[in-house]
């Protein structure tokens, strides 16, 4: 009897190590000490020698830390080895192995599932163990999220196995599978601030312990299912439907389309079908999936902050969007189809920039209109209150941007946004790993060292090395954008049109701050010494770095394309 | 300008301690066919990236239609037709919207041209290229490199896994190809026997070195398999003049030589052997012997 | 016009197709002042680069067994050719060497095989007679 039992738990128990050893291993370890020091590190620096903070703050870091948490336990767990080179499939050799599909499904599932959860209540009892006071706390103060967690690895994977088509249906339907659990929790966790704790927070009942076991269940049969259907070769949903869409949507297109004008616009074309929908759809579906889901009272200060994070940040997802040649992480050298196109370094490079810049453009487009959409919906089916409550949201966004204020406030934002995306993109279209990690590390560093040097020097010691600092990087700037010109310039990837144009925004931009900063510049130079003028060659400088990417990205493509 | 397409002179490129050409020297005149063959990893899809730009030439210099092709890709990559060995047309598209995007480039674009070879390929221009097998995406890749009449056409390993049937058509363009007055053909392979049917001239390499360059003809004439009997059985191996690799044992021995000429036959005559055979050798026995010798 | 190349055959490939074309003159399955297919045709049937097939026909041009007429194409020369005879000894040469060598390696002396000649030149005279 014991041997029948044991042949399969024994089976089970080797799929299980062989999938930790074979796919999770490295990254789960490495990214369990780098979140676990990490969280450490912020701990010492936040609370040096106490427990001092009220709860409040301490509950709002916990949050804080564990949306960086969850970041870095994702991209632990993304199952690299499991897509295909693409990245866009599963990779189909799984099915070879000698296993019931069963046991395929719940391993590849199940074991991220509960490395995911466990994860967690590790990272939380190491941040206990390594916070003075905060052991003193009520209880274990993740395991709510660390369920929760679990619940939502479970479901994303689950969704992966299901092969379903065509694409619009699979995203419909991975929605779908993500909003239960997602509007379950949402009550629970989210207050009306974000990080104001709830109860689910520190403790779980038995019922809410019970439903996420369900949700954990149900993940597990869909997955299943999907499993067995993807290994047989069949699909689920409307494959013939999604063809006949497809046909006859290519019949009005090519009703409209002819010859492309231009190069430029051929190229336009491909970048923009290739990558450049990508954030203002995802940025439609969010926006909606979040403002149907949310209630009326927390719309208001959420929506302002969110719109905020898809002006300031979207920017930047755009930017390292366009600036990937390839799709793989392994080789993210240009791929071979663009660079044999017979195009000019500069152009492909500019094209680039103009295609991230018309998809910022789109994403707020369509943020705002989507918006509008669902207010709109709202007011007609009656939701008055929330309907009016969103007008005033977009209202009151607007006025908070500037652009109601004054002109330069909407200006600021798009120079902002511009140089943002063209400075991530140039990064990115150098397709070297080590530009692209320095991107990461540098910001991080150069806050790092400024929070150490204002805790560590005296206050003169300190103004004056933070004066320096904006001395340096002003001229920095000026001189790195100045040096990426003649470079491309003896290289003659730019023509004598761009230098005008390049030269022209900037002293534009210059003339226009300083005509509208008049005051403060005066009040500066009175009153500061010469180290305090400094300041004044930081606004150029940032300014020169709008411009900086005409240059540098061609500079860019060009290391990329002729190694 | 000097009338070789190609020029590449004392070509030599490391990826880290790997060496991957090693003073490499190339000439492709106008309006051959020139066949780049050699093993995996010998170097050809190298050279093939130096010719297309993608590759700075570490030591020597590379000229494409006498320019750089570093310096002036737009003025070469505009002239010549590319199939590359691996798939990397871009998924997402459809063969219609391939060909309408590429024709943007290339103002000498043959719509005609193109629906014929779209045609004779038997590819469906509304298929999506994710869903293409794999000869269909070779062809489609052909369709474009084509569709435009380039003066140059630079084909990587175009059959290399590949049924019959499209190996079939790849050799069909080549052919109709060098047929047009003045275009050339540069292409790598490791079937031998598929160089031997189309190629002018051959340049093979090994380890990154290129061992052998001459005119097809010219190899066959310059190589023989000789097969020679001696009276008695030598005491040690024999040797003969320009021999690239020798097998047999007792009385008879069999010879790869090249330098064809009197040489062999007096030294065969001084070691008391006498010629019982001689053949020309298949361009495959040629580059396995030089690739040891 | 049947005519098969082959890399593995060690030749030349010229050399085969001018072989060929002279075997099937010679063999009468070409007949005088019948028309050739154009290079670029013959190229693309037997998948060859178009400069060997030209490099065949204007070599066969020379010997005489094929004439250019300008704008018409190629021909078959008229079997009055005074190189149509040599031609056909040369095809038959190269088979008398394959014989002999042959005949060299089993150890068959010339004279023997000279009777062998005759005798299957009778076996054929007379085919209804088995052996």
């Amino acid at each position: 009897m014991l041997e029948r039992k044991a042949l399969p738990i024994s089976t089970v128990a080797a799929v299980m190590a062989w999938e930790f050893w074979s796919l999770g291993r490295r990254r789960i370890l490495s990214a369990l000490v780098g979140i676990g020091c990490l969280n450490a590190l912020l701990y010492r620096l936040v609370t040096p020698d106490s427990g001092g903070l009220p709860e409040t703050a301490q509950l709002n870091l916990f949050v804080a830390i564990f949306l960086a948490d969850a970041v870095l336990i994702a991209l632990s767990l993304v199952p690299g080895r499991d897509f295909d080179e693409n990245g866009q499939a599963f990779d189909t050799r799984a099915f070879l192995l000698p296993l019931p599909t069963w046991l395929l499904a719940a391993s590849k599932i199940f074991f991220p599932t509960v490395t995911a959860g466990l994860m967690w209540l590790v990272v939380s009892a190491f941040t206990l163990a390594v916070t003075p006071g905060a052991a003193t706390g009520p209880h274990w103060p993740l395991l709510g999220p660390a369920l929760v967690a679990a619940t939502f690895t479970a479901a994303g994977l689950a969704f992966f196995w299901l092969p379903l088509h065509p694409w619009p249906l699979r995203v419909i339907v991975g929605i779908g599978m993500l909003a239960g659990p997602m509007a379950w929790t949402s009550n629970r966790f989210a207050g009306p601030e974000i990080g104001r704790a709830t109860r689910m927070w520190v403790s779980v009942s038995a019922t809410e312990l019970a439903t996420l076991v369900g949700f954990l269940t149900a993940a597990f049969a869909i997955a299943i299912y999907g499993t067995v259907h993807a290994r047989r070769g069949t699909t689920l949903g409307f494959s013939n439907l999604g063809q006949q869409l497809e046909a006859r949507l290519h019949r009005m297109r090519q009703g409209v389309t002819g010859a492309f004008r231009s190069q430029t616009t051929a190229q336009l074309w491909f970048e923009w079908r290739e990558k450049g929908w990508i954030v203002p759809a995802n940025a439609v579906m969010g926006l909606i999936m979040f403002v149907t889901m949310a209630d009326e009272n927390e719309l208001l200060p959420l929506l302002s902050k969110l719109v905020f994070l898809f002006l300031l940040v979207m920017p930047l997802m755009i930017g390292c969007l366009m600036g990937r040649f390839s799709q793989s992480s392994r080789d993210p050298a240009i791929d071979l189809f663009r660079a044999s196109r017979p195009v000019s370094d500069t152009e492909l490079a500019h094209t680039i920039l103009k295609a991230g810049a018309l998809s910022v453009i789109a994403t707020w487009i369509a943020a705002i209109s989507a918006l509008g959409a669902v207010f709109a919906l709202l007011e007609l089916t009656g939701s008055g209150g929330q309907a009016e409550a969103g007008w005033l949201i977009l209202g009151g966004i607007a006025q908070r941007i500037g652009w109601l204020d004054s002109a330069l406030g909407a200006v600021g934002l798009v120079w902002i946004s511009w140089t943002m995306m063209a400075l991530v993109t140039t990064v990115f279209l150098t397709g070297r790993n080590l530009m692209v990690a320095g991107l990461v590390v540098f910001p991080y560093a150069l806050g790092l060292g400024a929070f150490f040097t204002s805790k560590l020097t005296e206050y003169d010691v300190n103004l004056y090395l933070f004066e320096a600092g904006a001395w340096l990087i002003g001229l920095g700037a000026i001189v790195l954008t100045m040096v990426a010109f003649l470079v491309a310039g003896r290289r003659r990837l730019l023509a004598g049109r761009t230098y005008t144009w390049a030269v022209g925004l900037w002293l534009a931009s210059c003339s226009v701050l300083a005509w509208r900063g008049a005051d403060s510049i005066r009040t500066i130079i009175d009153s500061g010494t010469a180290l305090e003028a400094g300041l004044l060659l930081l606004a150029p400088g940032a300014l020169a770095l709008s411009v900086a990417p005409l240059a540098l990205a061609p500079l860019a493509v060009a290391w990329n394309r002729h190694r | 300008m000097s009338d070789h397409i190609i020029e590449i002179d004392q070509l030599s490129r490391r990826f880290g301690s790997k060496t991957a050409l090693d003073d490499a020297t190339i000439r492709v005149p106008r309006g051959l066919v020139f066949g780049l063959v050699g093993e995996n990893g010998a170097g050809k899809t190298t050279m093939i990236k130096h010719i297309l730009g993608l590759l700075k030439a570490e030591h020597g210099a590379v000229r494409v239609f006498g320019r750089d092709p570093v310096a002036e890709p737009v003025a070469v990559l505009a002239r010549l037709g590319y199939l590359s060995e691996d798939r990397c047309l871009p998924q997402w598209m459809r063969v219609d919207e391939l060909m309408r995007y590429t024709k943007a480039f290339y103002p000498g674009w043959d719509d005609d041209f193109a629906t014929q070879l779209c045609e004779t390929f038997e590819l469906d221009p509304r298929q999506k290229i994710r869903s293409l097998s794999r000869g269909q995406h070779v062809r489609t890749g052909l369709l474009i490199a084509l569709a435009h009449r380039p003066e140059l056409l630079v084909l990587d390993e175009p059959s290399s896994g590949l049924d019959p049937v499209v190996r079939r058509d790849i050799l069909e363009a080549i052919i109709r190809t060098v047929a047009d007055e003045g275009r050339t053909i540069l292409f790598s392979s490791h079937l031998l026997d598929e160089v031997e049917r189309v190629s002018d001239r051959v340049a093979m390499l090994h380890q990154g070195r290129v061992v052998l360059e001459d005119d097809l003809e010219e190899i066959k004439n310059d190589h023989r398999r000789l097969t020679l009997r001696f009276q008695e059985s030598p005491a040690t191996p024999p040797d003969l003049p320009g021999q690239l690799r020798r097998e047999g044992g007792g009385l008879e021995w069999t010879f790869l030589c090249t330098g064809i000429d009197g040489t062999q036959e007096r030294a065969a005559n001084e070691m008391g052997a006498r010629f019982v055979a001689e053949q020309v050798p298949t361009l495959d026995e040629i580059f396995l012997a030089w690739r040891d010798a | 016009m049947n005519i098969h190349v082959s890399p593995k055959d060690g030749a030349p490939l010229y050399l085969q197709i001018m072989r060929q074309i002279r075997y099937l003159a010679a063999s009468g399955r070409l007949e005088a002042g019948q028309q050739l297919p154009p290079v670029r045709k013959l190229a693309e049937q037997l998948l060859v680069n178009p400069n060997t097939v030209a490099r065949a026909y204007r070599e066969l041009e020379t010997e005489g067994v094929l004439v250019t007429r300008p704008g018409a194409g190629v021909f078959l020369a008229g079997n009055g050719s005074p190189l149509a005879r040599p031609a056909r000894l040369r095809i038959l040469s190269e088979r008398i060497d394959m014989l002999l060598s042959e005949a060299r390696q089993m150890n068959i002396g010339l004279e023997e095989v000279v009777e062998l000649l005759h005798e299957r030149e009778r076996h054929l005279a007379k085919p209804e007679d088995p052996k």
